[in-house]
């Protein structure tokens, strides 16, 4: 008779440990949603949505997604997509930081170079592509020129926005105690700017992804967007849906690496 | 020509001359923050400044640590020029100024290891310092983690650690709600009594500093100039009861009434006993 409330009991401590912040419960959340959309998405194709161009059910675009890495044309794309990745990301990065620096600390050079950054960060660059794949060719290298002037713009923005504005009363305090130019920009500057600089990064590699795919959609010869242009020309729906799963897959996986990266960076800055 | 003898009997002692300080905006009309200050202060000496907000105080603090210069006369510290911050003087900012990201001990520890002492000792040092607010258990926290008035004790035991002669304090508790001030001005007597520094204090409260001081310097606005300096002769160590008799009383009443004025003047009152209508 003391069975039913003590279910009761339990099930309300396992919605209260839903709800809490722990690991287990934040990782069970993301289970739980992304099931939820993987059904939702298999009722949808297999009971409203006819047309088998537009969607097909889930289990069948995984299935496919299984053949495609058996065949070996799964790990061509993503070799290539990977490689342009990881040529041109840590390029815009490192980059945008030297020169986010530079902007930081030069004012006349900030405000030449400020009206061509700006122009150049609103540029949907990816208009572009034609041309880079016209003087680059089918390769890696026109890729990789998008891809960083994709995403670089937001980490030089972030990086000088991030070195410019310290809090004033922490430099006078510094000052005070007669802290040098270079302590100053240890133990003010440079930790301030941290959650400015893994804000840019972030930014930085949702644009590199949407630059990498649409670049591949222009001409290339392998790589993600090109399999996605590929299937979409041969009404594999299926195969299509398969590689932007990876695609979203990526991009998650990328965004909980930078939580996590910042927490390890700036431990002061919970929640 | 002051020799090392003379140098170490001068040690905390502070002398303001006819100093100016005249701030010039770009393409404003310039603005006299204070107009021929002269001021003597003693060694282990403490020292309150008051005045309407627009007097200067926190200017004159700052030309006191170095953070400014004056546009004429001179300040000396131990008798040195006051050319910059030194390691002589340390300041207790308003806000509390605590780095968010460093935790509490190596906050506290932060004046000493810009001075070049290693991580070490200044770590042993700032716990030290820690232990003596009454702060040791906070040590591996981070300022957000802290109360108002924990992390301005925090502010004052980094002021402290660097073991300054001189310590320069710019409204500390301005920000406290008023019981947390009343504590937290008895604990740096305290604090103040067990060696005896000079202290030059900021405030807008003349009850606190009357509590506080052994002379209050009233300064009045536009420009800021000396108005008055007024001696607090109470026995030390001073109880907060002190604040409830009647010469304590007295003594506020009277540098209020050097001040009032002013007060009423910057918020666009009536400035004079004119009650008629």
């Amino acid at each position: 008779m003391s069975t039913a409330t003590q279910t009761k009991a339990r099930r309300v401590g396992f919605f209260t440990w839903l709800g809490g912040a722990t690991r287990g419960a934040s990782i069970t959340r993301l289970i739980a949603s992304l099931s939820g959309l993987f059904i939702l998405w298999e009722i949808a194709a297999t009971y409203w949505v006819n047309n088998r161009l537009l969607l097909v059910p889930f289990s069948e675009v995984i299935t496919t997604l299984g053949k495609e890495i058996e065949s070996g044309d799964f790990g061509k794309h993503l070799a290539t997509t990977g490689a342009e990745l990881a040529i041109a990301f840590p390029i815009a990065v490192f980059g945008g930081i030297m020169i986010g620096a530079i902007l930081a600390g030069s004012k006349p050079v900030r405000q030449t170079l400020d009206p061509i950054l700006t122009a150049l960060y609103s540029l949907p660059v990816v208009a572009l592509a034609p041309l880079f794949t016209s003087a680059l060719g089918f390769g890696i290298p026109s890729k990789v020129a998008i891809v960083i002037l994709m995403a670089i713009f937001p980490v030089i923005t972030n990086t000088d926005a991030g070195l410019r504005s310290a809090d004033p009363a922490l430099l006078e305090t510094a000052r005070s105690f007669q802290a040098t130019k270079l302590q100053t920009l240890r133990t003010v500057t440079l930790p301030h700017s941290v959650p400015f600089l893994v804000s840019g990064v972030r930014t930085a590699f949702a644009r590199a992804l949407v630059g990498v795919i649409v670049a591949e959609f222009f001409g290339s010869i392998s790589g993600f967007g090109f399999a996605i242009a590929a299937a979409a020309q041969s009404y594999q729906t299926a195969r299509l849906l398969g590689y932007v799963l990876v695609l979203g897959a990526i991009g998650l996986l990328a965004s909980v690496a930078l939580t996590a990266l910042e927490r390890a960076l700036a431990p002061w800055k919970e929640d | 020509m002051a020799t090392a003898q003379n140098t170490e009997t001068h040690a905390g002692r502070i002398t303001v001359e006819n100093v100016d300080l005249t701030f010039t905006p770009l393409r404003r009309d310039p603005v006299v923050a204070l107009k021929d200050v002269s001021l003597d202060i003693e060694p282990g000496e403490f020292v309150c400044v008051v005045g309407a907000s627009g007097s200067g105080k926190s200017t004159l603090l700052r030309l006191l640590d170095g953070l400014l210069s004056p546009t004429a006369g001179t300040i000396t510290s131990a008798g040195k020029e006051v050319t910059g911050p030194s390691t002589d003087r340390a300041m207790v900012f308003q806000s509390d100024n605590l780095l968010p990201w460093a935790t509490v001990i190596d906050n506290v520890a932060y004046g000493l290891r810009l001075n070049g002492v290693s991580k070490k000792e200044a770590r042993e040092r700032a716990m030290a310092q820690l232990e003596k607010v009454g702060l040791k258990h906070t040590a591996r926290m981070y300022p957000r983690q802290l109360s108002g008035g924990m992390r301005q004790r925090v502010n004052i035991a980094r002021a402290l650690t660097v073991d300054p002669q001189v310590l320069l304090l710019d409204e500390p508790f301005a920000a406290l709600d008023a019981q947390t001030r009343e504590i937290m001005s008895a604990e740096l007597l305290r604090i103040w009594n067990a060696d005896r520094k000079t202290v030059v204090f900021i405030t807008h409260q003349i009850d606190e500093a009357v509590y506080l001081a052994d002379r209050v310097v009233v300064l009045s606005s536009h420009p800021g100039t000396v108005r008055e300096i007024v001696p607090i002769n109470f026995e030390r160590p001073r109880e907060l009861s002190l604040k409830r008799t009647e010469e304590f009383g007295r003594i506020v009443d009277h540098i209020w009434s050097l001040i009032e004025d002013e007060v009423r003047g910057s918020l666009g009152l009536s400035t004079n006993t004119s009650t008629d209508e």
